[in-house]
């Protein structure tokens, strides 16, 4: 098997909000290739009350959702957001980068996106998660 | 009682017949816009998100293929990079149908912010002699497309090394709007087999629709300049302190 820059890295707790179900299939799958465990909702809704009950290292939202969007979903989400936001959305606008900048969202990918900018995101979001874990003195293995 | 004749001016019957004439090009141009909106939703909602997760399949079979399945691998890698290059082609032409939406701030900001993204492929410069013009709503859209299209058009065809895109207003002669790119961007200048992804015809409809005109100048010395120029109806010119 091919090695990936992530196959040491511990896996991360993902968070996937997407109404695309390919996009959520597919999307699933990569991860789960590279050892991250994955939970999915398909609305803000459902991921509001996921989230509630949840915690995860990771948020990936698309934009657009059916009852609202991925700003909104962060926002409402509160306390309960998970350390590291990643936006997604179809077309490559500055103003929906900037507003998922100041939404809180540490990135924005457009889609169809390269898998490897993926990739990108999510080792400085495990470097991230083991900096705080290891300012806290948790282990993150 | 047959009512009196009245003699119309010339010019009056002149300005009528514009007036109709620009309302019709308006309703062409709105009839245009909702079908490419129509499309590039169409293209964004179904083929773009297909493509995501087609690109991600063949990212995750690159990761199961096992160890010394070497031809495997490569085509593996081939098939997700051509993936990945028909994703690029697609978004691509998604922008051309619909740009970016303006930014509320009015022309100059979204032009301003427009000239940096075209940087990433080309240095791009952006100049306005009054920066704090306000237009017309529709006047601002209609040259925020007519640049768009023009600056893309100059992209398209790779031979250019710098754009220039130009805003000025003059209280006497108007607005004017220019792209300028030092190689031939026009209309059929690339190579057969590349699309035309300019619609020409539509820039210079969106440019009587504002009452104004457009002008594709490319002399034999180099470069294309488009320039549309537009009587200043509903501007607002920033003008001295």
């Amino acid at each position: 098997m091919t090695t990936s820059r992530l196959d040491s890295m511990p896996p991360l707790r993902i968070f996937v909000v997407e109404n695309h179900a390919d996009t959520v299939k597919y999307l699933r799958l990569y991860l789960e290739q590279l050892n991250h465990v994955v939970e999915t909702a398909r609305t803000m809704t459902e991921a509001l009350a996921v989230l509630a009950k949840e915690k995860f290292d990771v948020l990936i939202s698309d934009i657009g959702l059916p009852d609202g969007d991925g700003w909104e979903l962060l926002r409402r989400a509160g306390a309960s957001r998970p350390g590291y936001a990643i936006a997604m959305s179809g077309f490559g606008m500055n103003g929906d980068r900037t507003k998922s900048m100041e939404a809180g969202f540490r990135s924005h990918l457009l889609k169809p996106f390269m898998p490897d900018d993926l990739e990108d995101i999510l080792e400085e979001a495990a470097a991230e998660r083991a900096h705080t874990a290891a300012n806290q003195g948790v282990s993150t293995k | 009682m047959p009512s009196p004749s009245t003699e119309i001016p010339d010019d009056t019957r002149a300005r009528g017949a514009q007036g109709v004439g620009r309302e019709s090009d308006r309703q062409t141009v709105e009839m245009v816009e909702r079908d490419r909106l129509r499309l590039a939703g169409a293209l964004h909602n179904s083929t773009c998100q297909t493509l995501s997760g087609l690109q991600l399949l063949a990212a995750t079979l690159l990761k199961k293929v096992p160890a010394g399945s070497g031809a495997l691998a490569e085509s593996i890698d081939v098939l997700a990079g051509l993936l990945g290059q028909v994703s690029t082609e697609l978004r691509g032409i998604v922008q051309w149908l619909r740009p970016p939406p303006m930014r509320e701030e009015g022309l100059v900001v979204t032009l301003i912010e427009f000239a940096a993204e075209v940087s990433h492929a080309i240095p791009c410069e952006f100049q306005c002699d009054d920066r704090r013009m306000e237009l017309d709503p529709y006047v601002a859209a209609q040259l925020y497309q007519i640049a768009h299209a023009a600056a893309r058009a100059a992209v398209q065809r790779r031979a250019a090394t710098r754009i220039e895109i130009s805003l000025a207003s003059d209280l006497q002669y108007g607005v004017r709007l220019s792209v300028w790119a030092d190689a031939n961007f026009s209309e059929r200048s690339g190579p057969e087999f590349e699309p035309e992804l300019c619609n020409w015809e539509l820039l210079r409809l969106r440019a009587r629709a504002l009452g104004g005109k457009l002008t594709v100048d490319s002399p034999e010395s180099g470069g294309t300049t488009v320039v549309c120029r537009v009587e200043t109806v509903g501007a607002t010119l920033g003008g001295a302190e």
